[in-house]
């Protein structure tokens, strides 16, 4: 084993807990296993403390009203209940930790307070589940598409449907606020993407895009999904260009 | 030996208005991000401070892409840099798969030597201005590294003529959780590259059963200990108060500046 790939293992035993635990990593005797244990939670801790604050900032801007705000979470008994089967970085414990701040701020004595909370603590939800998950460290973003590849959503890829309309209120949502702004009561869904340098977007998805997205499935070709679309080569092509940018679909043969 | 040296901190993008409106003399901002496109406070930073690079660029154990490269140089260009930092660390594996997304040493082996040497040449040929690499403690020791930290970050710096941002809190880290004297262990590192200098504030970590680097000011024997690393390190040009965090505050990053002033 090159030494590049001894530093994945080590890497790999402090981001994951069970990996942690496993005889597989004990018996290598790398390391000294309470020093390893106490720093991967200490990461753990980190990177979630961290994730939150960035992700639950619009909830956060709402704490004087609410009374609670999201990265407290990382210090209760749920969290510590959590380390011992965390995965660092991965899209099923961001799920975790998410639904643990999103409870956290629900249930707070002033939730009721803020009418589209539920809504808000979903967007803020999506997004950080929408950031995890493996990334590639070496992507380029100028990278041309190979048409001819078999088209596939992407994993973190989301539609979220809403009862509020959020965008417009979230500028708002960026300093501390006494009283929360309205937000339109207006149903509809956002598009979560995270693309290939690991950037998540959320956009209002024209009609066209949802349908080319609820279209690819489990994947095809470019002319299989014309088909599937009925559309034209001239109105598909740019959909799915876009659709490739936000880095919620690709083609797997792309360069 | 020490004055003129340049005292600055972190850029704290939620700090702006007060580090604008202070008097306190504070001559550089190393930059963690890149400035958010809503900072207002942006353009006056940028017209009053020197700004020094200090962004995640690539970890060197892989060679840093073209477009990570064009980043690098379009950052410096911004900032005006005098110097470029990166950090001695391997946080991610080759896959993507598992990632720490905080500083995380490589094992100190003859093949990370190779490799980090190799794309910090290959960066710093691609920079107009000097890459400085920072050291990065390891809270555990890895079984199978070949020689001692200070032994290969000596090697690299020979091969590289990089420049050294010693980062001093890491130093007295490690030399915590090994059981070292700190001052003989820093003795061990290769002071003569020295361009920078960080100082931080530690506090006791529950995870860690010990002390880690967190957003509040150094006690008073990280201060010695910089005066007495300043002592060694004849080609030392700044110091930088090392904390970026929302929860620091402008009283933390005054009365540091001035401490350490105090101690220059």
């Amino acid at each position: 084993m090159s030494d590049r790939a001894l530093q994945d293992v080590v890497i790999r035993a402090v981001a994951d807990a069970p990996f942690r635990a496993s005889s597989s990593w004990r018996r290598r005797k790398l390391a000294d296993l309470e020093r390893i244990e106490r720093f991967g939670r200490f990461i753990a801790r980190h990177f979630y403390f961290g994730r939150i604050l960035h992700f639950f900032r619009y909830s956060r801007s709402l704490t004087s009203v609410i009374g609670r705000s999201a990265e407290e979470i990382v210090r209760d008994e749920g969290f510590d209940r959590l380390l011992c089967d965390v995965v660092v970085g991965s899209r099923k414990s961001a799920r975790r930790v998410a639904s643990l701040a999103s409870d956290h701020v629900a249930s707070a004595p002033g939730a009721h307070r803020v009418g589209y909370l539920s809504d808000l603590l979903r967007y803020e939800s999506t997004m950080m589940v929408t950031e995890a998950g493996p990334r590639n460290w070496s992507a380029s973003s100028t990278g041309r598409i190979d048409w001819s590849g078999d088209v596939r959503v992407d994993p973190g890829t989301k539609v979220v449907h809403f009862d509020y309309d959020l965008p417009p209120v979230l500028p708002l949502l960026r300093v501390p606020r006494a009283e929360p702004p309205s937000a339109p009561k207006r149903t509809g869904a956002l598009l979560f993407t995270r693309s290939v340098l690991g950037r998540v977007t959320v956009t209002r998805p024209p009609a066209i895009m949802l349908d080319v997205l609820g279209s690819i499935g489990h994947g095809g070709t470019f002319d299989e999904l014309a088909r599937r679309t009925g559309l034209k080569e001239d109105l598909l092509r740019p959909v799915l260009a876009e659709l490739v940018d936000l880095g919620a679909v690709g083609f797997p043969s792309r360069t | 030996m020490i004055d003129p040296i340049s005292v600055g901190a972190f850029y704290n993008p939620h700090l702006a208005d007060d580090l604008l409106a202070s008097g306190v003399e504070i001559d550089h901002l190393a930059m963690a991000d890149p400035p958010a496109a809503d900072d207002a406070r942006w353009a006056a930073v940028r017209e009053r401070y020197t700004l020094l690079l200090h962004d995640y660029l690539g970890q060197l154990s892989e060679p840093m892409s073209a477009e990570g490269i064009a980043r690098a140089r379009r950052l410096a260009a911004l900032y005006d840099t005098p110097w470029v930092a990166e950090h001695f660390q391997c946080l991610h594996t080759e896959d993507g798969t598992y990632s720490l997304n905080y500083v995380f040493p490589p094992l100190y082996t003859e093949e990370f030597l190779r490799r980090f040497t190799a794309n910090a040449l290959h960066l710093k040929d691609a920079l107009d201005q000097p890459l400085v690499m920072e050291n990065i403690p390891g809270f555990f020791e890895v079984k199978t590294s070949q020689m001692p930290e200070p032994e290969w970050l000596t090697r690299f710096f020979d091969a590289t003529g990089c420049g050294f941002l010693l980062d001093l809190p890491h130093v007295w880290l490690e030399a915590h959780y090994q059981d070292l004297d700190p001052v003989s262990f820093l003795k061990e590192f290769p002071l003569e590259n020295v361009v920078e200098i960080h100082v931080a504030g530690v506090e006791e970590d529950e995870d860690l059963g010990g002390p880690w680097i967190a957003p509040t000011g150094p006690h008073d024997e990280m201060l010695d200990f910089m005066v007495v690393a300043l002592g060694l390190c004849d080609g030392a040009k700044a110091v930088t108060f090392d904390a970026l965090s929302p929860a620091l505050t402008a009283e933390v990053v005054f009365e540091t500046i001035e401490r350490i002033r105090a101690r220059l």
